[in-house]
């Protein structure tokens, strides 16, 4: 089929490229300079390259995609992990959301014990803490949801 | 040296009156953690003072805790904007740029701050600014550069900083031969000097003190400061515009390294870290650390600077102008005043009449438009069709408006 | 002359509290090293407050010391998760990563380890020798120059692409020169792609960056795939010190790359205005064009990892030089030293080396000291370290793609920078599961907002006339001989490995 990963990635460059030249068109001559003369190139060749990506594709469309869905699965289900872990922090902040990431990734995608996950899970908690909160003084982001929830309460 | 600048009346008055308050704020801090946010990454010299005061504000109020927190970004944008919507329980304050006083006078975007509402703790340090010339040119003096031919090169930071602006006004206002090359950052501009490159500079005295001394480059004028070795800009300018360019630039010099907090802050606890900014920086070992770090401190405490970052932000229309055009941000606003007609979609859209009757449908920005109602600040989301307001708005396009103030 | 270079060191290793401080100050920057994205300006930064009131020379040498360091241990997470430190572990990561998944780890990390103690050794020396022609060297720079070396920095872009991929490597590069146009321009005081944003008007960060296209990707494609980094069992790697000191010896086996790199990346390093991570990315690039196997690049080539490490220690030294004698630092870690120095009451200035050159000296031999202190420390760690990349994959993901979230957010504590971090990682894992090259992009985004700015000011300054200046010539002329060089290559492979 021709829309493999390859074509469909191309075109996704394509599109961010074409989208950010765009942009650059409202500004003035001397700002949208650097960017017309980076991207518009970038978007000739990109051209060219989704040219040869849909003949590599056109001649590979006889053969199987093999394993193309199970890896698809496996990368969607990391990628939901990791958008998870970053969604979790914002919301919730990094001192409830890592530990919890730890743990739900421990036990479903590498089948950890619970005697195991935990004690990873604590010893990380115990190390992040005392690196960063402690020895780096660093303001974590305290999530939205957890920063609301906290001034209600103290309301 | 660090010269007291009159305070003493101001203290006696203050001593006076505020003895209990100062007490009973000061009772607060015991135990408590304040955070001392510095719009700057660290290392800089806002850092410097910035923990500098953390620290002895930290002795003189007993049992309270400062916490420094480096907040950069978006030129000191970042800090200031936490500084200032920060919860007002005392326990935020801040250091930021004082240039952000340009940046406010022409309303520019991203601002989420009103420096006249801040709660004004005090100010560590003059920083008269000055013409720096490199030594190989034929400029010795300012009226060599005022009589020069073809354009000279002045360094500058990027377009719509501090340095950028001040450079900008003033060679428009005084009519300077001067050619701007913007984008220097840090010393950089030291470096182009010595290159050759770069024929002058504003600056801020205490950066090039240095460079001067080894004999690189020369000063030609002055904007406010104590020392007489330069002439001061004021005394070479003789219009009334270029008089009142001179001014800004000179109160806003004299308000260097301010300390700050948002605003609404209970007056007892303001009373009382004000009381701890005077006890700090009249500390001795403060202003020996100061003098070893080579910044010198030159006070000046709460109401006091209050008043001076007011006048600085009261600005006749021409010098206005001149900074809107500098920032080169669209200056013509047209006001209206009236009933809101219409409010759509939670105040992203209004209708209103013009000053010449006909509606104008405006688009309120999020984070630009400044909004109060009945005096307290408000969100675009609380504006209602039929409230009376007076609206400032930049005409064209979606009309964005400035201010909406309504009752 | 001689009693004073002499007598320092004496001096400094014989005075247990200065051993003492740089033994502490070497193992805080390993350790803080050893984090990926919080990398050396901050450590010092936080260091600032702790050594507020000490005296001149030890606070130095602890600042130094430390600073020096941290550049040292980032390569070990570079090297065995493919997770980079900063901006120039990156360049590590090309070829250090894919020996780790080889099951040489242990041979990566003794190269690259080593390597990187002997660049900050050699920028000491060529700092020494450098300083009575210092001021010259770094005045003959200017912005027609910055620009011209950038340009050339991103015409390695083409030999990193190599072969048929150079396509998709220079649209990548010019994405990456994109990226860097993010941001509030300081030309025009316009922001650029920023919408109402204005977290990003400096830009888009070089560690989030990196982070998001070379690391978080490795680690969603090692849970894909599963097992463990490395392909190859432990047993078959023989992990042991023999591998490690296997490592140890290629640098002495490349002594003339290690020479050459060190010497290029202290020059960089020496002039203002070129950035750090440019270093480590010229040399790499300049590894490339200089091997005569250049297609073993990416894929696990030791030089891969040796130029770049000798390279990004080596720049430190450089840029202690400006930053010492002219107050204007070489690098932004530099900038945070300097005003850690002006802290401690140490004016920097030309004024240093006639008043206070025994201070100078001090520092120099910190420098190679403490190079020497790390990487033995190091060399003992790693050894034992590099066990990790035979451990399950999925046990080690959830720590390292935290630990890069962690990064992220310290480098800029705002949390929108979290999610660009997510949506770069998504482009990442694009480039990578797509087959696109990633070096590349790195350049681009390092090099091109010196491209951008050095060309306005050139332009601003001379008019078009820039070129002409001589030095300016011999760069173009540089420039021409790469591209030509490329391009003669590239027609030279035969068409049967061009992959679309």
């Amino acid at each position: 089929m021709l829309l493999n990963r390859r074509v469909a990635f191309t075109l996704v460059m394509l599109a961010i490229l074409v989208a950010m030249v765009g942009m650059a068109a409202q500004y003035p001559p001397d700002a949208r300079f650097m960017p017309w003369v980076v991207g518009i190139p970038a978007i000739a060749l990109c051209l060219l390259q989704l040219g040869r990506d849909l003949r590599a594709a056109r001649h590979a469309a006889g053969e199987a995609q093999e394993g193309e869905g199970s890896t698809l699965r496996r990368e969607a289900a990391m990628g939901g992990y990791f958008l998870g872990l970053v969604g979790g922090i914002l919301l919730f902040g990094f001192l409830l959301a890592v530990p919890v990431f730890i743990l739900v990734f421990l036990r479903h995608w590498a089948r950890a014990s619970w005697p195991l996950a935990l004690g990873l899970v604590a010893a990380a908690a115990v190390v992040y803490y005392l690196v960063f909160v402690q020895g780096l003084n660093v303001a974590l982001h305290q999530g939205f949801v957890t920063q609301y929830v906290l001034e209600r309460s103290s309301e | 040296m660090a010269r007291t600048r009159h305070v003493f009346p101001l203290l006696v008055a203050a001593a006076l009156t505020a003895p209990a308050a100062a007490q009973s704020g000061a009772d607060f801090y015991k135990g408590k953690t304040v955070t001392y946010i510095v719009a700057t990454t660290a290392g800089g010299g806002y850092d410097a003072y910035g923990r500098l005061v953390a620290d002895f504000m930290q002795k003189h109020l007993p049992g309270s805790t400062f916490v420094v927190r480096n907040m950069p970004g978006a030129g000191h944008i970042i800090g200031a904007n936490a500084i200032y919507n920060a919860r007002p329980d005392g326990l935020t304050i801040g250091t930021f740029n004082t240039g952000l006083i340009y940046n406010q006078l022409v309303g520019r975007e991203g601002i989420k701050f009103d420096l006249t509402k801040m709660s004004w703790i005090g100010k560590a340090a003059s920083d008269p600014r000055v013409f720096v010339i490199h030594s190989g040119s034929p400029i010795k003096s300012f009226k060599d550069l005022r009589e020069a031919k073809g354009p000279v090169n002045f360094a500058t930071s990027g377009v719509g900083s501090a340095s950028y602006v001040e450079t900008k006004i003033l060679a428009d206002a005084l009519n300077l031969p001067i050619k701007i090359i913007a984008g220097y950052s840090g010393a950089e501009d030291m470096m182009a000097m010595r290159r050759n490159e770069i024929v002058g500079i504003i600056g801020s005295r205490s950066s090039f003190e240095d460079f001067v001394k080894n004999g690189y480059g020369r000063y030609i004028a002055q904007i406010g400061g104590s020392e007489k070795d330069v002439p001061q800009l004021a005394s070479l300018v003789t219009d009334r515009d270029g008089k009142a360019l001179v001014a800004l630039i000179q109160s806003q010099g004299e308000i260097g390294r301010l300390s700050a907090g948002p605003p609404g802050m209970p007056a007892d606890r303001l009373q009382a870290l004000r009381a701890a900014y005077r006890k700090a920086l009249d500390d001795k070992e403060l202003q020996a650390r100061a003098e070893k770090m080579g910044r010198p401190v030159e006070p000046a405490v709460g109401e006091e600077v209050e008043k001076m970052v007011r006048e600085a932000l009261t600005q006749p229309p021409k010098t206005v102008s001149l900074l809107t055009a500098a920032l080169e941000v669209k200056p013509q606003t047209a006001k209206a005043s009236g009933r809101l007609l219409e409010v759509q979609n939670k105040g992203r859209t209004i209708v209103f009449n013009a000053a010449d009757g006909k509606p104008v449908k405006s688009e309120p920005s999020g984070s630009r438009t400044r909004i109060t109602i009945a005096g307290k600040e408000g969100k675009r989301g609380d504006l209602k069709a039929g409230m009376s307001c007076e609206i400032e708005y930049k005409p064209g396009g979606d009309n964005e408006p400035t201010t909406i103030a309504c009752k | 002359m001689l009693e004073t270079i002499f007598g320092t060191l004496y001096t400094l290793l014989s005075t247990p509290y200065y051993m003492g401080l740089m033994l502490i100050a070497v193992l805080i920057g390993i350790w803080v090293g050893l984090t990926p994205g919080i990398g050396g300006k901050l450590s010092i930064a936080l260091a600032i407050p702790f050594v507020f009131g000490w005296e001149a020379i030890p606070g130095a040498i602890f600042l130094l010391t430390m600073h020096a360091v941290n550049g040292t241990s980032g390569q070990i997470s570079s090297i065995m998760f493919g997770v980079p430190g900063d901006g120039d572990d990156a360049a590590t990561v090309l070829d250090g990563y894919p020996m780790a998944k080889r099951g040489e780890a242990g041979r990566a990390l003794g190269a690259s380890m080593t390597a990187s103690g002997v660049g900050g050794i050699i920028g000491a020396i060529v700092f020494a020798l450098m300083i009575p022609v210092l001021e010259p060297v770094v005045l003959a720079f200017s912005p027609a120059e910055f620009f011209l070396l950038a340009l050339l920095g991103i015409t390695f872009i083409a030999f990193l692409a190599g072969g048929g991929g150079m396509l998709k490597g220079i649209v990548v590069g010019l994405f990456g020169m994109m990226l860097a146009t993010v941001g509030m321009d300081p030309q025009t005081g316009t922001a650029r792609f920023v919408g109402e944003q204005i977290f990003l008007w400096d830009g888009i960060s070089l560690v989030t960056a990196v982070l998001a296209i070379f690391a978080v990707p490795e680690m969603i494609a090692l849970g894909v795939k599963g097992g463990s980094i490395s392909a190859v069992s432990m047993q078959a790697a023989k992990v042991s010190y023999r591998q490690l000191l296997g490592g140890v010896l290629e640098v002495p086996r490349h002594w003339w790359l290690v020479i050459r790199t060190s010497v290029i990346g202290a020059v960089i390093g020496m002039i203002p205005g070129l950035g750090g991570s440019a270093a480590a990315w010229f040399c790499y690039g300049h590894a490339v064009q200089t091997s005569k196997t250049p297609e073993r690049f990416g894929k696990g080539a030791v030089e891969g990892v040796i130029a770049p490490e000798t390279a990004s220690n080596a720049k430190e030294g450089g840029s202690l030089l400006p930053t010492l004698f002219f107050g204007i630092p070489g690098s932004s870690g530099m900038a945070i030293l300097l005003g850690a120095f002006l802290i401690l009451g140490i004016q920097p200035g030309p004024t240093l080396i006639t008043d206070n050159l025994n201070l100078v000296w001090m520092l120099i031999w910190a420098l190679v000291v403490g190079n020497v202190m790390a990487v033995a420390i190091l060399l003992v760690f790693a050894r034992w370290a590099a066990i990790l990349t035979f451990v399950r994959g999925e046990f080690l993901i959830p720590f390292v793609l935290t630990m890069c979230v962690f990064g992220a957010f310290v480098n800029e504590a705002q949390w929108q920078n979290l999610v660009v971090l997510a949506l770069l990682s998504a482009i990442g894992y694009g480039l990578l599961s797509a087959d696109w090259p990633r070096a590349p992009f790195a350049i681009g985004l390092v090099l091109g907002g010196i491209a951008e700015e050095s060309l306005h000011k050139a332009l601003a300054l001379w008019g078009l006339e820039f070129f002409l200046r001589p030095l300016s010539l011999v760069l173009i002329g540089l420039i021409a001989l790469t591209v030509g060089w490329a391009i003669y290559s590239g027609w030279r492979r035969p068409v049967a490995s061009q992959t679309a």
